[in-house]
C-alpha cells in the first residue's frame, strides 16, 4: 500500500468551497463572492521543483508533479478551488495548448524550463487545405502523445492515493482528463496559417481563411468526440478559448469567425464557459447574444467593467478580472484595491467569482495572489 | 482632390487604388514628397488615431500597412535624392526566449511606412545577436520587444550587453510588449515606451529628433 498524499484542507472545506462556487454559478447569493486565482504549470513546477523538460517526457513525472503541484497550491494559495482533477488541472496529459496546432501538422518545441511552443504557419494554398483535411488528429501529434500519456498514468494511478483531511481517498491518475477544450476555431487556424498572416488574410482572402476555419473546426469537434468517449465523460458541458480574435473587428469576427465558434459551442447542449482575455469590450455583445455563453472565464484586465456590467451582468457569469501584473508586481495592498473595485463593480449582478484576468505570472508573490481572497473577505460579503 | 483620395485609398487598405492614385499624382507632378506627406502620411495618421481609440483592428492597420507599402515602393526612388525624407535606421526583434511577434510586427510595418528604414531580427534574439546587428548596422534605434514576464529580463540584458560593447551611447533603445510599462523602461535604463505601434511611431521621430538635435548637430 503507497503513502497516502495528505491534502492539509479540511474535506468539509472542500465541499463548502464547492457549494459557493456552483451557488455563485446559478447566480445565488452565497456567503461571499468566490475566488479561484488561475495558476498554470508554468508557475507551479518551479515551485514544486519539477523540471519541465523531465514533466513533458515522463508521464509518472507528470502525474506525481500534477499532485503535488496542487497539494501546494491548495496549502499555500487562498482560493475556492474545491477539486485537483481535470483538464488544466490535475490528472491531465498536459501538453498546454500545443496539442491542437501539434496534432494538425505545426512543428513543437520544447524549451528547458517553460512550457512547450509551436511554430505556425504552414498552411498556404488550396493544396494545404487538402493535405490538412487528410490529418488523424486523433493520433497525430502531441494528441498522439496524450493518449499513450493517459494510458501510462491509468497504469500506475494506484501509486498515487490522495485525501483532502477526513474525506475519502482518491486516485487522480485513475481516469485522467485528456485536453478536452480547445483553444479555438481562430486561434488555431492562425497557428497553421501564420499568427501575423492570418489577419491580413481576413482581407485579402476571407473564402481561404473561412475554408480553413471550417476544416480547423471539424478537426477541433473530431477530437473532441473522442476525448467524450474515450474518458466517458458524463455531461456536455464545454470549455473554450478563443484569444485570438480579440484582436478583430466586431465586423470581421461575425462574419468570418463566428460561424465556427457556433458551430464547436453548439456541439454541445450542457454549460459552455469562454475564455477570452486581452481587449474584449467590442465584442462583449455577440459573445453574449450570440455566443450565448454561461461563463465568460478569465476576461482580461482591460475589460471596462461598467460595460461587461451592463451586457453580460446577471447572465453570464464572469470569472475575472484581477491585472496580474500587479499581481506580479505589486503589492497585497494594490491587488486588495484592484480586487474591492471589481467586487464593487460587479458583485451585485452576483455570478461574480474573483480570478485575475488572465493567468498569473511565474514568480508572483503568495502574499499578492491571497490578497485577493482577503478583499473577499473583506468587501465581497453578501447581502452586499 | 487627389491626394485626398489617396488618404482615403490608405486609410481603406486598398494598395491597388493606392498604387495607381500614387502613379497618377506623380503623373500630375506633384512632388513626391507631398505625395507622401498629404496623401499616404495624412491616411496612416488616421488609422494610427483610430487604432489607438480602439475603433480600428489589427487586419485593417495591416491593410493599410501594405498599402502604404505599395505607395512607398514608387515613392522612394524619388525620395532617396532627399535626406531630409529619410527619418533614421532601426533594427527591431523580439527578445530571447520569446516567440510573440504579431505586435512587433506590426510596429516595424508602421515605421516603415513612415519612412523608417527597418532591420527585423525576428524573434528569439539574444543580446549578443542585438549586440552584433547594432555594431553592424549602426541604427539610429533599437526596438525591443517582449510579452512574457519571464522574458522581460531579456531587456536589460540587452542594454547591459551594448554597454559592455560600448555601443550604448550610439543607439537609442525603445521597448514595448504587453507586460511592459514606462516604469519598466525607466528602472532598466531604456530610452523609451510606447504601449502599441502609433505611440511607438511618435516615441521612434521623438528619439530621432532627438538625437539629431543634440548628438550630431551636423545632421
Ligand atoms: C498570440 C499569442 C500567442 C501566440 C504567439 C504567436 C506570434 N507569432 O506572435 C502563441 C500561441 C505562439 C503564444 C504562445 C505563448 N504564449 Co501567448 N499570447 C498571445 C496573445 C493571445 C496575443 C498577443 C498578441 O499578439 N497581441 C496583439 C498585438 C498587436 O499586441 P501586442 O503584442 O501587445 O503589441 C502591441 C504593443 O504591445 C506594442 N509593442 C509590441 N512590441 C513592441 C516593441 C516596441 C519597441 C514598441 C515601442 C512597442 C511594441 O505595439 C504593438 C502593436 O500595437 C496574448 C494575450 C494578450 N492579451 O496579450 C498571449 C500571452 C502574451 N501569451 C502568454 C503565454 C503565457 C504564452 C505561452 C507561454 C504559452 C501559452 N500558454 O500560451 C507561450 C510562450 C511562447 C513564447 N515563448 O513566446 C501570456 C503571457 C503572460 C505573461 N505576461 O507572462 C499571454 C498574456 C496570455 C495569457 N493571459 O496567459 N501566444
Amino acid at each position: 500500500m503507497p503513502d497516502i498524499i495528505e491534502i492539509n484542507v479540511p474535506f468539509e472545506e472542500i465541499i463548502a468551497r464547492k457549494e459557493r462556487v456552483t451557488q455563485a454559478k446559478r447566480f445565488m447569493e452565497t456567503d461571499r463572492v468566490p475566488v479561484w486565482p488561475s495558476i498554470q504549470y508554468r508557475y507551479l513546477l518551479p515551485v514544486i521543483g519539477t523540471r519541465f523538460h523531465d514533466y513533458y517526457n515522463d508521464p509518472q513525472v507528470m502525474l506525481r508533479s500534477q499532485i503535488l503541484a496542487q497539494k501546494w497550491l491548495m496549502e499555500n494559495v487562498k482560493t475556492d478551488q474545491y477539486d485537483i482533477t481535470g483538464a488544466w488541472i490535475g490528472g491531465w496529459t498536459d501538453f498546454q495548448n500545443a496539442t491542437e496546432a501539434s496534432a494538425l501538422g505545426c512543428e513543437v518545441f520544447f524549451p528547458e524550463n517553460d512550457i512547450p511552443w509551436v511554430r505556425g504557419g504552414w498552411v498556404k494554398t488550396d493544396a494545404d487545405l487538402r493535405r490538412l483535411e487528410q490529418i488523424d488528429v486523433v493520433n497525430s501529434g502531441l494528441n498522439g502523445r496524450q493518449v499513450a500519456f493517459r494510458h501510462a498514468m491509468i497504469e500506475i494511478a494506484e501509486k498515487y492515493p490522495v485525501r483532502f483531511l477526513g474525506g475519502p481517498i482518491f486516485y487522480p491518475g485513475a481516469n485522467p482528463a485528456l485536453t478536452n477544450i480547445s483553444d479555438g476555431p481562430f486561434t488555431v487556424a492562425a497557428a497553421l496559417l501564420g499568427y501575423t498572416e492570418i489577419f491580413a488574410a481576413v482581407i485579402e482572402r476571407p473564402d481561404f481563411v473561412s475554408e480553413l476555419l471550417s476544416i480547423v473546426t471539424d478537426k477541433i469537434v473530431a477530437w473532441l468526440d473522442f476525448c467524450w468517449t474515450e474518458v466517458q465523460i458524463p455531461h456536455r458541458d464545454f470549455a473554450w478559448a478563443d484569444d485570438l480574435a480579440a484582436y478583430l473587428s466586431p465586423k470581421v469576427y461575425h462574419a468570418i469567425v463566428l460561424p465556427y465558434e457556433k458551430k464547436l459551442r453548439f456541439h454541445f447542449d450542457g454549460r459552455v464557459s469562454l475564455h477570452m482575455c486581452g481587449h474584449t469590450n467590442h465584442l462583449l455583445r455577440i459573445l453574449a447574444d450570440e455566443l450565448q455563453i454561461n461563463e465568460y472565464d478569465g476576461f482580461g484586465w482591460e475589460v471596462d467593467l461598467d460595460l461587461i456590467g451592463q451586457v453580460m451582468g446577471g447572465r453570464v457569469v464572469l470569472i475575472g478580472n484581477v491585472n496580474p501584473l500587479i499581481v506580479a508586481t505589486g503589492t497585497p495592498v494594490q491587488v486588495k484595491a484592484e480586487t474591492r473595485r471589481v467586487i464593487e463593480k460587479l458583485a451585485h449582478y452576483k455570478g461574480l467569482i474573483i480570478q485575475d484576468g488572465n493567468n498569473i505570472p511565474p514568480g508572483s508573490p503568495v502574499e499578492n495572489i491571497n490578497a485577493m481572497m482577503e478583499a473577499a473577505q473583506e468587501y465581497g460579503r453578501y447581502p452586499m | 482632390m487627389i491626394l485626398e483620395m489617396l488618404a482615403e485609398a490608405l486609410y481603406h487598405g486598398r494598395a491597388n487604388e493606392v498604387t495607381n492614385l500614387t502613379r497618377r499624382a506623380l503623373a500630375e507632378n506633384i512632388s513626391a514628397l507631398q505625395i507622401l506627406q498629404d496623401g499616404l502620411l495624412r491616411g496612416m495618421d488616421r488609422v494610427g488615431c483610430e487604432f489607438k481609440a480602439g475603433e480600428l483592428f489589427l487586419p485593417e492597420v495591416i491593410a493599410s500597412a501594405k498599402a502604404m507599402h505599395a505607395g512607398l515602393s514608387l515613392l522612394r526612388p524619388l525620395l532617396a535624392q532627399s535626406p531630409s525624407t529619410r527619418l533614421g535606421r532601426v533594427v527591431i526583434g523580439t527578445v530571447q526566449g520569446d516567440l510573440h511577434d504579431i505586435g512587433k510586427n506590426l510596429v516595424a510595418m508602421m515605421l516603415e511606412g513612415a519612412g523608417f528604414e527597418v532591420i527585423d531580427l525576428g524573434v528569439d534574439v539574444t543580446a549578443t545577436r542585438f549586440e552584433d546587428a547594432v555594431r553592424q548596422f549602426q541604427p539610429d534605434l533599437l526596438g525591443l520587444s517582449a510579452l512574457l514576464t519571464t522574458t522581460m529580463p531579456e531587456m536589460p540584458r540587452v542594454i547591459a550587453a551594448l554597454d559592455s560593447a560600448g555601443l550604448r551611447r550610439q543607439v537609442k533603445v525603445m521597448i514595448g510588449g504587453a507586460p511592459v510599462t514606462q516604469h519598466f523602461a525607466d528602472e532598466i535604463g531604456a530610452d523609451g515606451y510606447a504601449p502599441n505601434a502609433p505611440a511607438a511611431l511618435e516615441l521612434a521621430k521623438r528619439l530621432q529628433a532627438y538625437r539629431i538635435d543634440n548628438e550630431n548637430p551636423s545632421g
